[in-house]
């Protein structure tokens, strides 16, 4: 598993630091963005990615901006969506999530085994 | 016979009183004499007359006086003077007080008979105005059980009756006295079918009766028994545009003066007018029911805006809370997993626990607000209780009420929304408390169980339980005993509404013992293995 690259975008920073250490317990090293600028700047500058964590509400867009440039780059990447809710309801959300190329979809708020299932499932996919 | 109108001729003369009495006779006047002013009077006092001819000149009282007299009595009637040559000065003078006409004797007879003629016309047109304008004005109000009395009233005025009844046509056909006036006032109810009495037979063939004499004499009423001296009766049909509302029945009692073709024109009059009447209450109800109705159009679509606007509102709440609580219960799960001590353990457990039923009371927050309608999916009804029962969590238990649960294991799940069922249950479970509030020992029975294809789920409280008289109301909408403020009485009506579209039912029944039951039925989805998941 090691050299897997991980990036987690979410705006709020206690979902950054529970999905960190998460994935840390997990032995993996991700990297973190807060934006979705910083993320299509991260992805950019990537060479490459195995999974991508992304809330949907962001101050500065939509996390699916940001799971497109990720498949559109990284096409074996595994991308979980991890959101409150969008929409009023979790099934659009969740289609709609789907639909913009997602793997899956974890609800906050969630289990910490869920998170480590979802993303244990999106690296061995990539793998 | 019914005679055209009563005509009392005055004149000193007995030649000229006989020869008015026959020839008016011939032409289908009643008629009746009297030698001078004075005598004249006496009868005039006694009985009704509608014209009056009268001598200027004659002993004891003259011509003129008993106008002037007569005036006061009785100004709706006629009087004609027959003047001889010399007094024509009086004659128009006695116009002046009030007569209609006058004519110089000798007079031709024809002459006369066109006068008498104009004459009574217009007494009958002034009869009939006085009756418009005097009814008019009654029969503006609009409320049913305060006209039916004026009517009456003003019936026995009008005809000059002794008492006068208005039945109407109950709900079953029968006719009711619905308000009476004078006499029958002491009389007890009566309740006719058509065909029986009278009254009933008007009722059935629609055309105006007049009775004179006793009832069993006339051959239509045989075997009719009435049950007081009835000398002269009028009853006459009311109609409004759906058919017959009922009749109104005047008589006279005791005395011999009869009704005439006057008094039946009189009361065509009249009862048109009271049809009209009875028509604008009835048009001023409904537009109280409608308007009722719109009311309560209004408060619905105030109640379902402000539910969405409680929905679109708890959906932003529940991302602003889910956010944070993502957090609380990530980081208890990690604490948990990083070997604490037995103490520190129990503690982040209970964070974990506390987080997860916030987390609850949100999704059900969500499903609530969001009250989409019309899904169809399966649902789980122990779930939509649980989900019902902790949204009222708080409100049972601040009323000391304790929950007993007896849900058969392994419901079926019914076909439908599952967030609208919710609203049902959580709608009976708050009415439930607020029947048990105040009061000690609250207990609410919840008891699911499923049977030929049904699911029953019933709520039992030990509360106030539902007045009889009410158990039929407490579905309709805005029907509360609630404080405004505290209920709008839209509950169970919607909740009927929601139950109605799963196909199910809802009721309601008291508890011997106290309290009050609601039973709700819902058809069960068909086993697994049948439907298509
Ligand atoms: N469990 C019960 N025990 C006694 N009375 C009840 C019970 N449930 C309902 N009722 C009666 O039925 C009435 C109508 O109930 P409903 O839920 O339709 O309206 P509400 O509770 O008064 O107002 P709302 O639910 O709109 O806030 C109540 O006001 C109450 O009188
Ligand atoms: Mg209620």
């Amino acid at each position: 598993m090691s050299g897997q690259v991980v990036l987690v975008l979410d705006d709020e920073e206690p979902m950054r630091r529970l999905c960190g250490r998460v994935l840390a317990s997990m032995g993996l090293e991700p990297l973190f963005a807060g934006t979705l600028c910083e993320a299509l700047e991260k992805l950019t500058g990537l060479e490459r990615l195995d999974a991508l964590v992304a809330d949907m509400r962001l101050p500065d867009g939509c996390g699916l901006e940001a799971v497109r440039a990720a498949r559109a780059k990284f096409p074996l990447a595994g991308v979980l969506i991890i959101t409150a809710f969008v929409d009023g309801d979790e099934e659009a959300g969740e289609l709609a999530a789907l639909a913009g190329g997602a793997d899956g979809v974890l609800l906050k708020p969630f289990a910490v085994e869920s998170l480590e299932a979802a993303v244990k499932c999106r690296l061995d996919l990539g793998a | 016979m019914d005679f055209l109108a009563k005509i009392l001729v005055v004149d000193d003369e007995p030649g000229m009183r006989e020869m008015l009495a026959f020839e008016l006779g011939q032409r289908g006047y009643e008629v009746a004499s009297a030698a001078n002013g004075e005598e004249a009077m006496a009868r005039l006092r006694a009985e009704r007359f509608q014209l009056v001819i009268s001598d200027v000149k004659m002993p004891k009282m003259g011509g003129i006086q008993m106008l002037e007299a007569l005036k006061k009595l009785d100004p709706g009637v006629e009087v004609i003077m027959s003047t001889g040559f010399g007094t024509i000065e009086t004659a128009v003078g006695a116009m002046k007080k009030g007569a209609y006409d006058f004519i110089q004797k000798p007079f031709n007879l024809d002459e006369m008979a066109a006068l008498v003629e104009k004459a009574l016309e217009k007494t009958e047109l002034k009869a009939v105005l006085g009756v418009y304008e005097s009814s008019k004005a009654v029969l503006s109000s609009l409320k049913l059980e305060e006209l039916l009395p004026l009517v009456a009233g003003l019936a026995v005025k009008v005809l000059k009756a002794d008492d006068a009844s208005i039945m109407l046509r109950s709900g079953s056909g029968c006719l009711e006295v619905a308000a009476a006036a004078g006499l029958s006032r002491e009389r007890g109810n009566a309740c006719l079918l058509p065909g029986e009495s009278v009254a009933g037979l008007v009722a059935q063939d629609g055309e105006p009766v007049i009775i004179n004499g006793p009832l069993k004499d006339d051959p239509r009423f045989g075997g009719l028994e009435s049950s007081y001296a009835i000398t002269s009766a009028i009853v006459y049909p009311l109609y409004a545009d759906a058919g017959l509302l009922g009749v109104l029945n005047v008589n006279r009692v005791g005395r011999p003066e009869q009704f005439t073709a006057a008094d039946l024109r009189y009361a065509a009059v009249f009862c048109s007018q009271i049809s009209q009447a009875i028509r604008n209450a009835e048009l001023y109800r409904r537009l109280g029911e409608r308007l009722k109705e719109i009311q309560g159009m209004q408060a619905q679509l105030v109640r379902s805006e402000r539910l969405a606007a409680v929905g679109q509102l708890s959906a932003g709440i529940a991302h602003e809370i889910n956010n944070p609580l993502g957090g609380i219960m990530g980081f208890a799960e990690m604490l948990l997993k990083s070997g604490l001590s037995g103490q520190q353990r129990e503690d982040a457990e209970t964070i974990l626990r506390e987080s997860r039923r916030l987390r609850d009371i949100v999704q059900d927050l969500l499903r609530f607000g969001r009250g989409g309608m019309g899904k169809s999916e399966p649902v789980d009804l122990a779930g939509a209780l649980e989900s019902a029962l902790r949204l009222a969590a708080f409100e049972l238990r601040r009323a000391g009420i304790a929950v007993e649960r007896s849900l058969a294991p392994g419901l079926p799940k019914v076909r439908g929304d599952g967030g609208q069922l919710q609203q049902v249950f959580l709608n009976v479970v708050m009415n439930a408390c607020h029947a048990m509030e105040g009061g000690k020992g609250g207990r609410l029975r919840v008891l699911a169980s499923a049977a030929d294809g049904r699911v029953t789920l019933r709520f039992e409280d030990n509360g106030t339980g539902i007045p009889v008289e009410n158990l039929d109301r407490i579905f309709e909408p805005f029907f509360t005993t609630k404080p405004s403020g505290k209920g709008t009485g839209l509950g169970l009506s919607v909740s009927y509404g929601i139950i109605q579209e799963h196909k199910g039912t809802i009721r309601a029944e008291n508890v011997p013992g106290g309290g009050a039951a609601f039973v709700v039925e819902l058809p069960a989805m068909r086993e697994a293995g049948e439907e298509a998941v």
